[in-house]
């Protein structure tokens, strides 16, 4: 396109068109009009235009080419990326919900151990359980508040007031003496703390679940 | 100490009218009710015939820890909290009824006594 132009063009254009300004400069190299020199500088000027011109179609379109690429792998960079946080955000939900059923797992446990301290008979061991027990609904409550509607956070509440009234029965009564007295304690403790405990933990576990998904 | 009366005198309109879901534990003479999980109230009957009110928060936190016996005005042992001695009684009373549901037991045993 650039070769046909040039072909239809006339000299006195080809003249305003190519040559460069007249520049004063000393030495062997300065710039001088082309018109000079006559037609046949400007066919000299046409030979080398030409190829010129031919490479630097070449860098451009190279250069598109180039643009073209750089793109693409901006957008494979782009999804990568985007697949490695959400592969980041699942582990952390992962290890997230973990922590939680163990956390909720150990309250569940932690009352079958003050039940099966009080049908032992281990007075001190069944304080401190029951001591850990308050903390523990304490802390989870807290924890967990965002998840617990207010049946939950009174059932819990109860819980924790009749693990209370059983601390402070066993550290200064000790242990029930008769077995209709220990058998209530331990129907208390399995009705209104375990069986409580293990179905807020579980509904606690399964709010979070839900909450992933 | 604060003015715990209108909160007592409102505890014991619901809990005798039979609002409160007032619960019994482990010892015989503590009952106690939680509130949408906001606050927790505890009342027991001591050995001495006194009584003992509690207000628990949500964090397990007492904000009421109240004992009360009946000790006149004029005595030197009365102390600010055993001016609240009749109410909080009441108020154990109306607990104890509601816990161990005594108006339903009683109609099973007045059911029980009209077979003999």
């Amino acid at each position: 396109m650039i070769q046909r132009t040039l072909g239809t063009r006339t000299n006195a254009q080809l003249r305003t068109a190519v040559a460069p300004k007249p520049e004063r400069r000393s030495g062997q190299f300065a710039w001088r009009p082309l018109y000079v020199g006559g037609k046949s500088k400007v066919r000299w000027v046409r030979r080398c235009a030409v190829p010129g011109l031919v490479l630097m179609d070449w860098f451009t379109s190279t250069g598109n080419l180039a643009s073209i690429a750089g793109l693409v792998v901006t957008a494979f960079a782009l999804y990568y990326a985007r697949s490695a946080r959400e592969a980041a955000r699942e582990a952390r939900k992962a290890v997230r919900k973990a922590n939680a059923s163990e956390a909720l797992d150990r309250i569940g446990d932690t009352a079958n151990l003050l039940q099966s301290c009080v049908e032992n008979d281990l007075q001190h061991e069944a304080v401190v359980r029951a001591r850990d027990l308050v903390s523990d609904v304490s802390r989870y409550r807290l924890r967990y508040d965002r998840f617990l509607d207010a049946n939950s956070k009174t059932r819990l509440d109860e819980a924790r007031g009749q693990i209370s009234v059983i601390s402070r029965s066993l550290a200064t009564r000790g242990v029930p003496a008769t077995a209709a007295e220990k058998n209530r304690l331990l129907k208390i403790c399995h009705e209104e703390v375990v069986t409580v405990l293990n179905e807020e933990s579980a509904r606690i576990v399964a709010a979070i679940e839900k909450e992933d998904e | 100490m604060p003015n715990y009366e209108p909160l007592i005198d409102k505890l014991i309109a619901k809990s005798e009218a039979g609002t409160l879901p007032w619960k019994p534990t482990f010892d015989e003479n503590t009952f106690i009710v939680a509130l949408e999980g906001e606050v927790t109230f505890e009342v027991t009957r001591l050995e001495d015939g006194g009584f003992e009110f509690t207000m628990k928060d949500k964090d397990g936190k007492k904000i009421i820890d109240m004992t009360s016996h009946n000790v006149p005005h004029y005595s030197e042992e009365y102390v600010e909290g055993d001016r609240y001695y009749d109410k909080i009684g009441r108020l154990f009373e109306a607990a104890r009824i509601i816990g161990l549901e005594v108006d339903k037991k009683l109609n099973v045993a007045e059911s029980l006594l009209d077979k003999f």
